[in-house]
């Protein structure tokens, strides 16, 4: 027997996850091939004119983000409408090959309507038009119409009741799965009230709303009240267009820390959707073609934010020394006999949200390991052997984030992990030093981990 | 070994860090039961680990955990993550060959690159 001791060097591979992409609703929350989700949108206004739709929505797709927001009419770019309502056949070809390419990203797309920027466009015209888009896009699950942005405001956008609910009418009469909403914006107090109040009596399948941008407008006391007004209408509730960095006159909008708390504090209050308003793909004529230099460009709203969305954690055990790893980085067994101290990448997890949105303790996750092709998995749904052999998410690589204390988590809260099958918890024999396994039916120390996000 | 301002693992950004590999020539397998780490000729605490939690198989490979078949090697990445400071280091492997012979291996003693 020979043994020789050889240093060389190394290269990693990160890659990204699958995610399904037929929207529903389910009650007051939209689903996604039937299971529900609180969905993350990013404006993409621009989109009809985006150089590089494939790169971009590849990337938000990888950085977690669930859809889009586009804007077919806005006058950067083909126009999808006549004045008439007609389809220009060159622009209609453009939003399918966008659509097309969200299908491929699983991306949902939020197509939202703007008669102001058609010149002379009739509400009749726009019904004409949207019912034609509707009509065209039946194949595409992964779809929802708003009519007018900002219907309420009465300007070129105004739209009124009668109108809203006449176009919704045709879409149905068209396409009856079609998801359709109206957004509103209101500074009102007692604006949510107002827009729950229309939503119910026009019937449309989603409460999309616009909120004033206070200097509170990423905080629980202003978000909590909002959605719980909003709902009443039963419908989901889609925060469309929250505060954005370098809005004028808006506060509190120049950390992406302000966002991240907003988005959290949006899904546990009961949103069923938000959308992460940033004005850098608004317009796409001048600047870089690429959607990925653009967020880069502000690393603080921007790029902070976008890659705060999948976090990557390192797992303490509770002795404070150890940290559970993948043996080679996924592909093998999972243990709990790395130190912290230990240099290199086995250790680094991602959060693969299945209830999406941020990590909120209740949550649906799955963990991938570092090879980008692995996940953890309890044998046999728990009870037995932890180990990062899945290459797919199933029953027994879901498990249920627990904080203790309940709420949303932050990096250093301690946490536990729970199977989905069989509520057994991941534990680290020894709180550490020793193998990890699926086979604590209660959690203690041994089942307590802090969590530690390294974005 | 290289000292790293950044990214010696997600938490710990500084130290030193190098890719490892360990190769059986002889034709025997090897089941590995020990992994010491020594900083300056002392095992450290720190670095208390499995020999499972830091080598495994080699790209492209498959390799049971813990073992080291014939003609065959095991990868991982050695070194400590810290703000403190060391000289070198060195890596010691025990266990028993599927001949029944105990076996004990160190590694060289490596060097620490400056900060």
């Amino acid at each position: 027997m020979v043994i020789r001791v050889i240093l060389i060097a190394a290269v990693l591979l990160i890659g990204g996850q699958a995610r399904a992409q037929t929207l529903t609703i389910q009650g007051d929350h939209f689903a996604i091939d039937g299971t529900p989700r609180f969905l993350t949108f990013i404006s993409y206004f621009s989109g009809m004119s985006a150089p590089h739709v494939i790169q971009d929505l590849h990337l938000l797709h990888r950085l977690g983000f669930d859809g889009v927001r586009v804007w077919p009419n806005l006058d950067t770019g083909p126009q999808l409408m006549n004045a008439d309502g007609s389809l220009r056949p060159d622009s209609l070809a453009r939003l399918l090959f966008i659509l097309d390419q969200a299908h491929q990203e699983h991306l949902v797309v939020d197509i939202t309507f703007t008669r102001e920027h058609i010149r002379g466009m009739t509400a009749a015209a726009l019904r004409a038009g949207i019912t034609a888009t509707a009509s065209a896009l039946r194949t595409y699950g992964n779809v929802l119409f708003d009519i007018q942005n900002e219907r309420n405001v009465t300007d070129g956008r105004f739209l009124s009741e009668d109108d809203v609910a006449r176009t919704l009418h045709a879409v149905k009469a068209v396409d009856p799965a079609r998801i359709v909403t109206a957004s509103e914006s209101r500074g009102e107090d007692d604006g949510g009230s107002l827009t729950s109040g229309f939503v119910a009596r026009t019937g449309l399948d989603v409460t999309a709303f616009h909120e004033r941008r206070g200097p509170d407008w990423y905080q629980a006391s202003f978000i909590e009240p909002l959605v719980r007004a909003l709902k009443t209408s039963g419908r989901p509730v889609y925060l469309q267009e929250p505060n954005r960095r370098g809005y004028a006159g808006g506060a509190a909008n120049d950390r992406a820390e302000y966002f991240l708390q907003a988005v959290t504090n949006a899904k546990q209050a009961g949103a069923a959707a938000w959308c992460f308003h940033s004005d850098v793909a608004f317009d796409f004529r001048s600047g870089s073609e690429f959607l990925e230099d653009r967020l880069r460009a502000f690393p603080d709203v921007e790029w902070a934010f976008v890659t705060s969305l999948v976090p990557r954690i390192v797992l303490l055990t509770s002795n404070g020394v150890n940290v559970l790893s993948a043996s080679g980085g996924g592909g093998g067994s999972v243990g709990a006999g790395s130190t912290v101290n230990s240099p290199g990448t086995w250790s680094e997890l991602r959060v693969i949200s299945l209830s999406g949105g941020p990590l909120v303790s209740g949550d649906r996750i799955a963990l991938e390991t570092v090879s980008g092709r692995h996940y953890l998995q309890a044998d046999g749904g728990g009870g037995s052997s932890l180990r990062a052999t899945a290459l797919a998410v199933g029953g027994w690589e879901a498990f249920v984030v627990e904080r203790i204390g309940d709420g949303a988590i932050r990096s250093g809260d301690a946490i536990a992990f729970r199977t989905l099958d069989r509520a057994a918890y991941i534990v680290a024999e020894g709180g550490g030093g020793r193998e990890a396994s699926a086979r604590a039916f209660a959690r203690g120390e041994w089942e307590t981990f802090t969590i530690l996000f390294v974005n | 070994m290289p000292f790293r301002a950044t990214g010696c693992n997600a938490t710990i950004q500084q130290g030193w860090s190098t890719q490892a590999r360990i190769q059986e020539t002889g034709g025997v397998a090897v089941r590995v039961t020990s992994l010491t780490q020594k900083l300056d000729g002392a095992a450290n605490s720190a670095l208390t680990e499995s020999f499972s939690s830091k080598f495994a198989a080699c790209s492209g490979s498959t390799v049971a955990e813990g073992t080291i078949p014939a003609n065959a090697s095991v990868c991982g990445t050695v070194g400590i993550c810290t703000a403190g400071s060391f000289g070198n280091y060195q890596l010691t492997i025990s266990g028993t060959d599927a001949n029944g012979n105990a076996i004990s291996v160190d590694s060289p003693v490596l060097p620490f690159g400056a900060r």
